[in-house]
Protein backbone atom coordinates (compact mmCIF):
# COMPACT_ATOMS: atom_id res chain seq x y z
CA UNK A 1 0.00 0.00 0.00
CA UNK A 2 1.25 3.30 -0.56
CA UNK A 3 1.62 5.53 2.14
CA UNK A 4 3.22 8.78 0.75
CA UNK A 5 2.65 10.24 -2.96
CA UNK A 6 4.21 13.24 -3.55
CA UNK A 7 2.71 14.73 -7.11
CA UNK A 8 4.49 17.36 -9.49
CA UNK A 9 5.43 19.07 -6.28
CA UNK A 10 6.86 22.58 -6.42
CA UNK A 11 8.24 24.90 -3.73
CA UNK A 12 9.57 28.43 -3.53
CA UNK A 13 10.90 30.55 -0.36
CA UNK A 14 11.30 33.42 -3.05
CA UNK A 15 8.90 33.99 -5.84
CA UNK A 16 10.14 32.12 -9.25
CA UNK A 17 13.08 30.35 -7.78
CA UNK A 18 11.99 27.11 -6.91
CA UNK A 19 13.96 24.65 -4.86
CA UNK A 20 11.38 21.76 -5.20
CA UNK A 21 10.56 21.38 -8.85
CA UNK A 22 7.77 19.47 -10.26
CA UNK A 23 8.72 16.56 -7.79
CA UNK A 24 7.18 13.26 -8.19
CA UNK A 25 7.51 10.36 -5.47
CA UNK A 26 5.71 7.54 -4.11
CA UNK A 27 6.23 5.50 -0.69
CA UNK A 28 5.12 2.19 0.07
CA UNK A 29 4.11 1.19 3.72
CA UNK A 30 6.99 -0.33 5.66
CA UNK A 31 9.61 1.01 3.37
CA UNK A 32 12.92 2.32 4.32
CA UNK A 33 13.76 5.54 2.23
CA UNK A 34 17.27 7.01 2.08
CA UNK A 35 17.24 10.31 1.09
CA UNK A 36 20.62 11.81 -0.37
CA UNK A 37 22.02 14.55 -2.33
CA UNK A 38 24.37 17.70 -2.13
CA UNK A 39 23.49 20.39 0.82
CA UNK A 40 20.80 22.78 -0.32
CA UNK A 41 19.36 20.22 -3.11
CA UNK A 42 15.84 21.02 -1.51
CA UNK A 43 15.81 17.31 1.20
CA UNK A 44 14.87 19.49 4.27
CA UNK A 45 12.61 21.60 2.63
CA UNK A 46 10.80 18.36 0.92
CA UNK A 47 10.71 16.86 4.86
CA UNK A 48 9.03 19.98 5.79
CA UNK A 49 6.70 19.59 3.03
CA UNK A 50 5.78 15.99 4.28
CA UNK A 51 4.66 17.42 7.99
CA UNK A 52 2.73 20.65 6.49
CA UNK A 53 5.16 23.04 7.79
CA UNK A 54 5.48 24.54 4.57
CA UNK A 55 2.11 24.44 2.24
CA UNK A 56 3.50 23.59 -1.51
CA UNK A 57 2.70 26.43 -4.51
CA UNK A 58 1.58 23.17 -7.05
CA UNK A 59 0.86 19.26 -6.80
CA UNK A 60 0.04 17.17 -3.96
CA UNK A 61 1.03 14.85 -0.95
CA UNK A 62 -1.38 12.08 0.01
CA UNK A 63 -0.22 10.52 3.47
CA UNK A 64 -1.98 7.57 4.41
CA UNK A 65 -4.60 8.39 1.69
CA UNK A 66 -5.22 11.58 2.83
CA UNK A 67 -4.74 14.63 1.05
CA UNK A 68 -2.36 16.72 2.71
CA UNK A 69 -4.19 20.33 3.74
CA UNK A 70 -5.73 22.53 6.42
CA UNK A 71 -8.35 20.38 6.82
CA UNK A 72 -6.90 17.39 7.38
CA UNK A 73 -2.85 18.78 8.62
CA UNK A 74 -3.96 17.91 12.23
CA UNK A 75 -5.09 13.89 11.49
CA UNK A 76 -1.59 13.68 9.29
CA UNK A 77 0.24 15.10 12.08
CA UNK A 78 -0.34 12.04 14.46
CA UNK A 79 0.50 9.35 11.88
CA UNK A 80 3.91 11.42 10.88
CA UNK A 81 6.96 12.10 13.49
CA UNK A 82 10.06 13.96 12.21
CA UNK A 83 13.30 14.47 13.87
CA UNK A 84 15.20 17.88 12.18
CA UNK A 85 18.48 18.38 11.51
CA UNK A 86 18.83 21.38 13.88
CA UNK A 87 18.07 20.07 17.24
CA UNK A 88 17.91 24.07 18.87
CA UNK A 89 14.92 24.67 16.79
CA UNK A 90 12.85 22.00 18.07
CA UNK A 91 13.60 21.69 21.66
CA UNK A 92 10.33 23.47 22.92
CA UNK A 93 10.15 22.17 26.35
CA UNK A 94 11.75 23.56 29.95
CA UNK A 95 13.69 20.23 30.48
CA UNK A 96 14.33 17.07 28.93
CA UNK A 97 10.81 15.41 30.26
CA UNK A 98 9.04 18.39 29.53
CA UNK A 99 10.31 17.98 26.01
CA UNK A 100 9.33 14.53 25.21
CA UNK A 101 5.83 14.71 27.25
CA UNK A 102 5.15 17.88 24.91
CA UNK A 103 5.65 15.93 21.88
CA UNK A 104 2.42 13.76 23.25
CA UNK A 105 0.08 17.15 23.03
CA UNK A 106 -2.90 16.13 20.82
CA UNK A 107 -1.69 12.35 20.61
CA UNK A 108 -4.92 11.69 23.71
CA UNK A 109 -2.34 9.84 26.29
CA UNK A 110 -3.85 9.44 29.91
CA UNK A 111 -1.75 11.25 31.99
CA UNK A 112 -0.83 8.00 34.02
CA UNK A 113 0.50 6.49 30.57
CA UNK A 114 2.06 9.41 29.75
CA UNK A 115 4.59 9.37 33.18
CA UNK A 116 5.74 6.05 32.42
CA UNK A 117 5.82 6.52 28.80
CA UNK A 118 8.42 9.76 28.74
CA UNK A 119 11.36 8.05 31.14
CA UNK A 120 11.03 4.47 29.03
CA UNK A 121 11.96 6.94 25.65
CA UNK A 122 14.56 8.86 27.77
CA UNK A 123 15.72 5.27 28.64
CA UNK A 124 15.69 4.34 24.66
CA UNK A 125 17.79 7.39 23.76
CA UNK A 126 20.87 6.94 26.80
CA UNK A 127 19.24 10.25 28.31
CA UNK A 128 17.40 8.99 31.29
CA UNK A 129 20.22 10.98 33.65
CA UNK A 130 19.00 14.32 32.56
CA UNK A 131 15.18 14.26 32.72
CA UNK A 132 15.82 17.41 34.71
CA UNK A 133 17.84 19.02 32.70
CA UNK A 134 17.24 21.96 30.66
CA UNK A 135 18.32 22.42 27.55
CA UNK A 136 20.82 24.98 27.71
CA UNK A 137 22.72 22.02 29.71
CA UNK A 138 22.80 19.55 27.11
CA UNK A 139 25.21 19.27 23.55
CA UNK A 140 24.35 19.24 19.94
CA UNK A 141 24.22 15.51 20.16
CA UNK A 142 22.14 14.97 23.49
CA UNK A 143 19.33 17.18 22.41
CA UNK A 144 19.60 15.38 18.87
CA UNK A 145 18.52 12.21 21.23
CA UNK A 146 15.88 14.08 23.17
CA UNK A 147 14.66 14.90 19.49
CA UNK A 148 14.87 11.03 18.25
CA UNK A 149 12.96 10.49 21.66
CA UNK A 150 9.94 13.01 20.80
CA UNK A 151 10.06 11.49 17.30
CA UNK A 152 9.42 7.57 18.66
CA UNK A 153 7.47 8.52 21.73
CA UNK A 154 4.22 9.21 19.33
CA UNK A 155 4.40 5.62 17.78
CA UNK A 156 4.21 6.96 14.14
CA UNK A 157 3.70 5.43 10.87
CA UNK A 158 6.20 7.89 9.61
CA UNK A 159 8.86 8.72 10.48
CA UNK A 160 11.00 11.26 8.75
CA UNK A 161 14.70 11.62 10.29
CA UNK A 162 16.52 14.95 8.63
CA UNK A 163 19.98 14.08 9.17
CA UNK A 164 19.58 13.07 13.08
CA UNK A 165 22.29 11.64 14.45
CA UNK A 166 24.58 14.30 12.51
CA UNK A 167 26.04 15.90 15.70
CA UNK A 168 26.44 12.29 17.49
CA UNK A 169 29.75 9.98 18.18
CA UNK A 170 29.50 6.90 15.92
CA UNK A 171 28.29 4.76 19.03
CA UNK A 172 25.98 7.51 19.32
CA UNK A 173 24.77 7.32 16.04
CA UNK A 174 25.23 3.23 16.18
CA UNK A 175 23.04 3.35 19.24
CA UNK A 176 20.36 5.45 17.16
CA UNK A 177 20.46 3.32 14.56
CA UNK A 178 19.77 0.25 16.23
CA UNK A 179 16.87 1.83 18.00
CA UNK A 180 15.43 2.66 14.86
CA UNK A 181 16.57 -0.69 13.07
CA UNK A 182 14.47 -2.34 16.74
CA UNK A 183 11.31 -0.19 16.25
CA UNK A 184 11.17 -1.43 13.03
CA UNK A 185 10.99 -4.97 13.54
CA UNK A 186 8.54 -4.59 16.34
CA UNK A 187 6.47 -3.03 13.95
CA UNK A 188 7.28 -3.84 10.23
CA UNK A 189 4.46 -0.95 8.45
CA UNK A 190 6.51 1.47 10.03
CA UNK A 191 7.84 3.88 7.32
CA UNK A 192 10.78 5.50 7.48
CA UNK A 193 12.39 8.36 5.77
CA UNK A 194 16.14 8.87 6.43
CA UNK A 195 17.77 11.97 5.21
CA UNK A 196 21.74 11.45 4.96
CA UNK A 197 25.07 12.28 3.96
CA UNK A 198 26.29 8.73 5.31
CA UNK A 199 26.46 6.30 2.17
CA UNK A 200 27.09 3.58 4.23
CA UNK A 201 24.15 3.92 6.32
CA UNK A 202 22.03 4.60 3.15
CA UNK A 203 23.35 1.31 1.63
CA UNK A 204 21.51 -0.37 4.30
CA UNK A 205 18.33 1.08 3.50
CA UNK A 206 15.44 -0.60 1.08
CA UNK A 207 15.92 2.39 -1.62
CA UNK A 208 17.82 5.45 -2.33
CA UNK A 209 16.11 8.68 -3.63
CA UNK A 210 19.15 10.84 -4.79
CA UNK A 211 17.76 14.45 -5.55
CA UNK A 212 19.48 17.68 -7.35
CA UNK A 213 18.57 21.19 -7.12
CA UNK A 214 15.05 20.08 -6.23
CA UNK A 215 14.82 17.39 -8.31
CA UNK A 216 14.10 13.97 -8.07
CA UNK A 217 16.44 12.37 -10.41
CA UNK A 218 16.78 8.97 -9.33
CA UNK A 219 15.07 6.59 -7.35
CA UNK A 220 16.43 2.86 -7.08
CA UNK A 221 17.36 0.00 -4.77
CA UNK A 222 21.40 1.13 -3.05
CA UNK A 223 22.75 -2.25 -5.16
CA UNK A 224 21.36 -0.53 -8.59
CA UNK A 225 22.65 3.10 -7.45
CA UNK A 226 26.35 1.78 -7.20
CA UNK A 227 26.46 0.07 -10.38
CA UNK A 228 25.84 3.56 -12.27
CA UNK A 229 29.35 4.83 -12.02
CA UNK A 230 28.30 7.44 -14.01
CA UNK A 231 25.57 8.83 -11.97
CA UNK A 232 28.14 8.02 -8.73
CA UNK A 233 31.06 10.70 -10.28
CA UNK A 234 28.80 13.18 -11.78
CA UNK A 235 26.77 13.60 -8.38
CA UNK A 236 30.30 12.79 -6.47
CA UNK A 237 28.51 10.70 -3.89
CA UNK A 238 31.00 8.76 -2.09
CA UNK A 239 31.09 4.68 -2.69
CA UNK A 240 30.34 2.54 0.33
CA UNK A 241 33.74 1.25 1.30
CA UNK A 242 32.85 -2.58 0.32
CA UNK A 243 31.44 -1.60 -3.09
CA UNK A 244 34.99 0.70 -3.71
CA UNK A 245 36.83 -2.50 -3.05
CA UNK A 246 35.19 -4.60 -5.02
CA UNK A 247 35.23 -2.77 -8.14
CA UNK A 248 38.97 -1.88 -7.36
CA UNK A 249 39.83 -5.56 -6.37
CA UNK A 250 38.15 -6.98 -9.67
CA UNK A 251 40.43 -4.80 -11.77
CA UNK A 252 43.89 -6.89 -10.32
CA UNK A 253 41.67 -9.68 -12.55
CA UNK A 254 39.98 -11.77 -9.39
CA UNK A 255 36.39 -13.01 -9.70
CA UNK A 256 34.70 -11.03 -6.95
CA UNK A 257 30.82 -11.69 -6.84
CA UNK A 258 28.22 -9.50 -5.32
CA UNK A 259 27.67 -11.04 -2.34
CA UNK A 260 31.07 -11.74 -1.37
CA UNK A 261 31.62 -10.94 2.37
CA UNK A 262 35.07 -9.64 2.58
CA UNK A 263 36.40 -12.96 4.56
CA UNK A 264 35.77 -14.06 1.01
CA UNK A 265 37.45 -11.66 -0.99
CA UNK A 266 40.47 -12.08 1.21
CA UNK A 267 40.39 -16.06 0.51
CA UNK A 268 40.84 -15.32 -3.10
CA UNK A 269 43.23 -12.84 -2.69
CA UNK A 270 45.30 -15.18 -0.95
CA UNK A 271 45.41 -18.22 -3.09
CA UNK B 1 55.40 27.05 16.80
CA UNK B 2 55.81 23.84 18.92
CA UNK B 3 52.69 22.57 21.53
CA UNK B 4 54.28 20.80 24.96
CA UNK B 5 51.48 20.35 27.37
CA UNK B 6 52.64 19.45 31.30
CA UNK B 7 50.94 17.50 33.69
CA UNK B 8 47.70 19.06 32.38
CA UNK B 9 44.21 19.20 34.79
CA UNK B 10 41.20 20.84 34.10
CA UNK B 11 38.14 20.59 36.58
CA UNK B 12 34.91 22.60 35.66
CA UNK B 13 32.93 23.97 38.34
CA UNK B 14 35.74 23.40 40.92
CA UNK B 15 34.76 23.19 44.54
CA UNK B 16 31.33 22.59 44.01
CA UNK B 17 29.42 19.64 44.49
CA UNK B 18 28.71 19.30 40.33
CA UNK B 19 32.35 19.30 39.83
CA UNK B 20 34.00 17.47 36.74
CA UNK B 21 37.57 16.40 36.12
CA UNK B 22 37.55 16.40 31.98
CA UNK B 23 41.34 16.54 32.04
CA UNK B 24 43.53 14.68 34.47
CA UNK B 25 47.14 14.90 34.19
CA UNK B 26 47.38 15.37 30.69
CA UNK B 27 51.18 15.50 29.09
CA UNK B 28 51.60 15.92 25.34
CA UNK B 29 53.56 16.85 22.09
CA UNK B 30 52.02 17.66 19.10
CA UNK B 31 54.30 18.02 15.97
CA UNK B 32 55.00 20.95 14.74
CA UNK B 33 54.13 21.26 10.80
CA UNK B 34 52.05 17.79 11.04
CA UNK B 35 48.29 17.24 11.00
CA UNK B 36 47.55 15.68 14.48
CA UNK B 37 44.01 13.85 15.10
CA UNK B 38 42.04 14.18 18.08
CA UNK B 39 39.85 11.14 19.25
CA UNK B 40 37.93 9.57 21.36
CA UNK B 41 34.13 9.28 22.45
CA UNK B 42 31.87 12.32 23.28
CA UNK B 43 32.80 13.79 26.95
CA UNK B 44 36.69 12.18 26.99
CA UNK B 45 37.57 15.69 26.99
CA UNK B 46 38.28 16.73 23.47
CA UNK B 47 36.87 19.74 23.57
CA UNK B 48 37.68 20.90 26.89
CA UNK B 49 41.45 20.10 25.93
CA UNK B 50 41.85 22.09 22.76
CA UNK B 51 40.13 25.22 24.74
CA UNK B 52 43.30 25.13 27.17
CA UNK B 53 46.10 25.23 24.42
CA UNK B 54 44.93 29.02 23.23
CA UNK B 55 43.43 30.08 27.52
CA UNK B 56 40.11 29.70 26.53
CA UNK B 57 40.10 27.68 29.29
CA UNK B 58 42.80 28.35 31.93
CA UNK B 59 44.24 24.84 33.52
CA UNK B 60 43.08 24.08 37.17
CA UNK B 61 46.94 23.03 36.86
CA UNK B 62 49.89 22.10 34.94
CA UNK B 63 50.76 24.17 31.62
CA UNK B 64 50.63 24.20 28.47
CA UNK B 65 53.50 25.94 26.23
CA UNK B 66 52.48 27.43 22.55
CA UNK B 67 55.88 28.16 21.51
CA UNK B 68 57.24 31.05 23.88
CA UNK B 69 53.57 31.10 25.44
CA UNK B 70 52.60 29.72 28.36
CA UNK B 71 49.20 29.18 30.02
CA UNK B 72 49.23 28.04 33.19
CA UNK B 73 46.52 28.33 35.96
CA UNK B 74 47.33 31.86 36.95
CA UNK B 75 45.39 34.45 35.50
CA UNK B 76 48.28 37.48 35.65
CA UNK B 77 50.97 35.20 34.44
CA UNK B 78 48.64 35.53 30.78
CA UNK B 79 49.19 38.44 29.56
CA UNK B 80 49.36 38.03 26.04
CA UNK B 81 46.99 35.51 25.41
CA UNK B 82 45.02 37.39 22.89
CA UNK B 83 48.11 37.32 20.81
CA UNK B 84 48.05 34.04 21.79
CA UNK B 85 44.66 33.54 20.22
CA UNK B 86 45.53 34.88 17.13
CA UNK B 87 48.22 32.31 16.50
CA UNK B 88 46.57 29.49 17.62
CA UNK B 89 42.92 29.83 16.19
CA UNK B 90 40.41 27.74 17.08
CA UNK B 91 37.19 26.70 14.22
CA UNK B 92 34.26 25.85 16.60
CA UNK B 93 32.05 22.44 15.81
CA UNK B 94 29.24 23.90 13.31
CA UNK B 95 30.67 27.61 12.93
CA UNK B 96 28.18 28.31 10.37
CA UNK B 97 25.77 29.26 12.82
CA UNK B 98 27.93 32.12 14.34
CA UNK B 99 27.88 33.75 11.04
CA UNK B 100 26.14 37.06 11.81
CA UNK B 101 26.98 40.23 10.19
CA UNK B 102 24.86 41.32 6.46
CA UNK B 103 27.68 40.70 4.14
CA UNK B 104 30.23 37.78 3.61
CA UNK B 105 33.46 40.28 3.22
CA UNK B 106 32.24 41.74 6.28
CA UNK B 107 31.85 38.66 8.55
CA UNK B 108 35.12 37.18 7.26
CA UNK B 109 37.17 41.00 8.38
CA UNK B 110 34.91 41.03 11.68
CA UNK B 111 37.78 39.06 13.64
CA UNK B 112 40.29 40.91 11.93
CA UNK B 113 38.80 44.27 13.19
CA UNK B 114 38.83 42.60 16.93
CA UNK B 115 42.73 42.66 16.65
CA UNK B 116 42.88 46.54 15.58
CA UNK B 117 43.35 46.28 11.57
CA UNK B 118 41.94 49.49 9.89
CA UNK B 119 38.17 48.40 7.99
CA UNK B 120 39.68 48.99 4.54
CA UNK B 121 43.03 46.70 5.27
CA UNK B 122 40.77 44.11 7.20
CA UNK B 123 37.99 43.60 4.03
CA UNK B 124 41.46 43.74 1.63
CA UNK B 125 43.02 40.70 3.62
CA UNK B 126 39.40 39.24 4.08
CA UNK B 127 39.25 38.75 0.33
CA UNK B 128 42.35 37.45 0.98
CA UNK B 129 41.19 35.00 2.91
CA UNK B 130 37.70 33.76 0.89
CA UNK B 131 40.19 33.33 -2.49
CA UNK B 132 42.14 31.07 -0.03
CA UNK B 133 39.55 28.91 0.63
CA UNK B 134 37.65 28.87 -3.09
CA UNK B 135 34.83 31.40 -2.47
CA UNK B 136 34.18 33.29 -5.22
CA UNK B 137 34.13 37.17 -5.82
CA UNK B 138 30.57 36.91 -6.38
CA UNK B 139 29.75 36.18 -2.97
CA UNK B 140 31.83 38.72 -1.00
CA UNK B 141 29.12 41.01 -0.69
CA UNK B 142 25.89 38.74 -0.40
CA UNK B 143 24.52 37.81 3.02
CA UNK B 144 26.21 34.73 4.44
CA UNK B 145 22.59 33.43 4.67
CA UNK B 146 22.20 33.15 1.30
CA UNK B 147 25.04 30.17 0.95
CA UNK B 148 25.28 26.78 1.01
CA UNK B 149 26.24 24.58 4.27
CA UNK B 150 29.36 24.51 2.75
CA UNK B 151 29.81 27.45 1.92
CA UNK B 152 29.01 28.94 5.24
CA UNK B 153 31.80 26.71 6.80
CA UNK B 154 34.51 27.93 4.49
CA UNK B 155 33.32 31.35 4.85
CA UNK B 156 33.47 30.84 8.81
CA UNK B 157 37.19 28.98 7.97
CA UNK B 158 37.71 32.24 6.04
CA UNK B 159 37.55 34.35 9.24
CA UNK B 160 40.01 32.56 11.33
CA UNK B 161 42.59 32.03 8.33
CA UNK B 162 42.32 35.65 7.87
CA UNK B 163 44.09 35.76 11.09
CA UNK B 164 47.05 33.93 9.56
CA UNK B 165 47.61 31.69 12.21
CA UNK B 166 50.50 29.67 12.79
CA UNK B 167 48.67 26.76 14.54
CA UNK B 168 45.23 25.93 12.79
CA UNK B 169 42.67 23.61 15.45
CA UNK B 170 39.11 22.54 13.77
CA UNK B 171 36.59 20.80 15.77
CA UNK B 172 34.86 18.14 13.91
CA UNK B 173 35.39 20.09 10.35
CA UNK B 174 33.17 18.19 8.01
CA UNK B 175 30.18 17.32 9.97
CA UNK B 176 26.65 17.67 8.52
CA UNK B 177 28.56 18.05 4.94
CA UNK B 178 27.86 16.14 1.74
CA UNK B 179 30.67 14.35 0.75
CA UNK B 180 31.80 17.07 -2.21
CA UNK B 181 31.67 19.31 0.96
CA UNK B 182 33.56 17.25 3.22
CA UNK B 183 36.61 16.61 0.35
CA UNK B 184 36.81 20.33 -0.22
CA UNK B 185 37.30 21.28 3.10
CA UNK B 186 40.08 18.52 4.05
CA UNK B 187 41.69 19.57 0.98
CA UNK B 188 41.99 22.91 2.11
CA UNK B 189 43.17 21.83 5.23
CA UNK B 190 45.91 19.96 3.57
CA UNK B 191 47.18 23.16 1.71
CA UNK B 192 47.13 25.07 4.85
CA UNK B 193 49.34 22.13 6.04
CA UNK B 194 51.61 22.44 3.12
CA UNK B 195 52.22 25.70 3.64
CA UNK B 196 53.44 25.72 6.75
CA UNK B 197 50.76 25.83 9.64
CA UNK B 198 50.53 22.69 12.18
CA UNK B 199 47.10 21.57 11.92
CA UNK B 200 44.58 19.87 14.93
CA UNK B 201 41.58 18.11 14.00
CA UNK B 202 39.23 16.83 16.69
CA UNK B 203 36.91 14.42 14.64
CA UNK B 204 34.70 11.13 15.11
CA UNK B 205 35.51 10.51 11.28
CA UNK B 206 38.37 7.31 11.33
CA UNK B 207 39.11 8.09 7.28
CA UNK B 208 40.35 11.59 8.24
CA UNK B 209 42.51 10.11 10.96
CA UNK B 210 43.81 6.99 8.62
CA UNK B 211 44.04 9.31 4.92
CA UNK B 212 45.06 12.89 6.39
CA UNK B 213 47.23 12.60 9.69
CA UNK B 214 50.05 12.07 10.31
CA UNK B 215 49.57 11.87 14.42
CA UNK B 216 46.95 10.49 16.01
CA UNK B 217 45.73 11.46 19.99
CA UNK B 218 43.01 9.36 21.51
CA UNK B 219 41.82 10.55 24.99
CA UNK B 220 39.43 8.42 27.12
CA UNK B 221 38.28 9.58 30.19
CA UNK B 222 40.33 12.79 30.35
CA UNK B 223 43.21 10.92 29.79
CA UNK B 224 45.93 10.63 26.88
CA UNK B 225 44.75 6.60 26.20
CA UNK B 226 47.01 6.80 23.09
CA UNK B 227 49.54 8.61 21.49
CA UNK B 228 51.10 7.73 17.83
CA UNK B 229 50.82 7.28 13.86
CA UNK B 230 47.27 6.08 12.58
CA UNK B 231 48.69 2.93 11.04
CA UNK B 232 49.79 2.11 14.81
CA UNK B 233 46.62 2.50 16.67
CA UNK B 234 44.63 0.84 14.12
CA UNK B 235 47.26 -2.16 13.82
CA UNK B 236 46.72 -2.31 18.38
CA UNK B 237 43.99 -2.96 20.13
CA UNK B 238 41.50 -0.56 19.86
CA UNK B 239 38.66 -2.20 21.34
CA UNK B 240 39.32 -0.69 24.86
CA UNK B 241 38.93 2.99 23.80
CA UNK B 242 35.63 2.50 22.35
CA UNK B 243 36.48 3.76 18.92
CA UNK B 244 35.80 2.45 15.47
CA UNK B 245 38.46 0.60 12.77
CA UNK B 246 38.36 2.06 9.65
CA UNK B 247 36.85 -0.45 7.08
CA UNK B 248 40.08 -0.65 5.20
CA UNK B 249 41.97 -1.85 8.47
CA UNK B 250 39.12 -4.57 9.34
CA UNK B 251 40.19 -6.08 5.48
CA UNK B 252 44.28 -5.19 5.99
CA UNK B 253 43.41 -7.40 9.26
CA UNK B 254 41.44 -10.37 7.21
CA UNK B 255 44.72 -10.43 4.95
CA UNK B 256 47.41 -10.54 7.98
CA UNK B 257 45.72 -13.26 9.54
CA UNK B 258 45.34 -15.28 5.85
CA UNK B 259 49.15 -14.68 5.91
CA UNK B 260 49.76 -12.02 3.66
CA UNK B 261 52.47 -9.53 4.23
CA UNK B 262 52.09 -5.85 3.91
CA UNK B 263 53.74 -2.88 4.84
CA UNK B 264 50.80 -0.95 6.79
CA UNK B 265 52.73 2.25 7.41
CA UNK B 266 51.98 2.89 3.26
CA UNK B 267 48.58 1.38 3.69
CA UNK B 268 46.06 5.05 4.37
CA UNK B 269 43.76 4.21 0.71
CA UNK B 270 42.27 1.52 -0.83
CA UNK B 271 44.58 2.75 -3.79
CA UNK B 272 47.71 2.22 -1.45
CA UNK B 273 46.44 -1.41 -0.39
CA UNK B 274 45.95 -2.19 -4.46
CA UNK B 275 49.63 -0.67 -5.20
CA UNK B 276 50.90 -3.69 -2.82
CA UNK B 277 49.03 -6.46 -4.00
CA UNK B 278 49.91 -5.70 -7.32
CA UNK B 279 53.46 -5.80 -6.29
CA UNK B 280 52.55 -9.26 -4.92
CA UNK B 281 51.32 -10.84 -7.93
N1 LIG C 1 13.86 29.77 5.04
C1 LIG C 1 14.43 29.86 3.83
N2 LIG C 1 14.33 31.00 3.08
C2 LIG C 1 14.89 31.09 1.86
N3 LIG C 1 15.60 30.09 1.27
C3 LIG C 1 15.74 28.95 1.97
C4 LIG C 1 15.17 28.77 3.28
N4 LIG C 1 15.46 27.54 3.70
C5 LIG C 1 16.20 26.95 2.73
N5 LIG C 1 16.36 27.80 1.68
C6 LIG C 1 17.06 27.51 0.43
O1 LIG C 1 16.41 26.43 -0.21
C7 LIG C 1 17.34 25.53 -0.80
C8 LIG C 1 17.10 24.12 -0.27
O2 LIG C 1 17.43 24.09 1.10
P1 LIG C 1 17.27 22.79 2.02
O3 LIG C 1 15.95 22.19 1.75
O4 LIG C 1 17.59 23.19 3.40
O5 LIG C 1 18.41 21.86 1.41
P2 LIG C 1 19.10 20.52 2.01
O6 LIG C 1 18.30 20.10 3.20
O7 LIG C 1 19.06 19.54 0.89
O8 LIG C 1 20.51 20.89 2.36
C9 LIG C 1 18.72 26.10 -0.52
O9 LIG C 1 19.16 26.83 -1.62
C10 LIG C 1 18.49 27.00 0.67
O10 LIG C 1 19.43 28.05 0.69
N1 LIG D 1 30.75 23.87 30.65
C1 LIG D 1 30.82 22.69 31.29
N2 LIG D 1 30.42 22.58 32.58
C2 LIG D 1 30.50 21.40 33.24
N3 LIG D 1 30.99 20.26 32.71
C3 LIG D 1 31.41 20.31 31.44
C4 LIG D 1 31.34 21.51 30.65
N4 LIG D 1 31.82 21.26 29.42
C5 LIG D 1 32.17 19.95 29.41
N5 LIG D 1 31.92 19.38 30.62
C6 LIG D 1 32.19 17.97 31.00
O1 LIG D 1 33.58 17.71 30.83
C7 LIG D 1 33.80 16.42 30.28
C8 LIG D 1 34.59 16.55 28.97
O2 LIG D 1 33.80 17.25 28.02
P1 LIG D 1 34.35 17.67 26.59
O3 LIG D 1 35.71 18.23 26.72
O4 LIG D 1 33.29 18.55 25.98
O5 LIG D 1 34.41 16.27 25.84
P2 LIG D 1 34.41 15.91 24.27
O6 LIG D 1 34.71 17.15 23.50
O7 LIG D 1 35.45 14.85 24.14
O8 LIG D 1 33.05 15.37 23.98
C9 LIG D 1 32.42 15.80 30.11
O9 LIG D 1 32.17 15.01 31.25
C10 LIG D 1 31.50 17.00 30.07
O10 LIG D 1 30.21 16.66 30.52
MG1 LIG E 1 18.96 19.82 5.16
MG1 LIG F 1 33.55 18.10 21.89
Amino acid sequence: MKCVSIKNLTYAYIKDRPVIKDLSLDIEEGEYVSLVGHNGCGKSTLAKLLVGLLFANQGSIEICGLELNSKNINEIRKKVAIVFQNPDNQFIGATVEDDIAFSLENMCVPREEMLTLVPEYAKKVGMEQFLTKEPGYLSGGQKQRVAVADALIRNPEILILDEATSMLDPAGKQDILNLVKKMRSENPNLTIISITHDINEAYDSDRIVLMHEGVNVLSCTPVELFEKTDIISKYNLDLPFVIELKTKIKKLGIDVKESDSLETIGVKLCK
Amino acid sequence: MQIKINSLSYTYLAKTPNEVEALHDVSLEIPEGKITSIIGHTGSGKSTLIQTLNGLLLPTSGEVHVGDYVVTSKKKKNKKIKELRKSLAIVFQFPEYQLFEETVEKDVAFGLKNYGVKEAEAIKQAHKALEEVGIDKSFYKRSPFELSGGEKRRVAIAGIIALNPDILVLDEPTAGLDPLGSKIILRLIEKFNKEGKTIIIVTHDMNIVLNYSDHVVVMNDGKVAFEGTPSTLFNGDISKYSIDVPELFKFVKILEVKGMKLDLSKIRTIDDLITQLKEKR
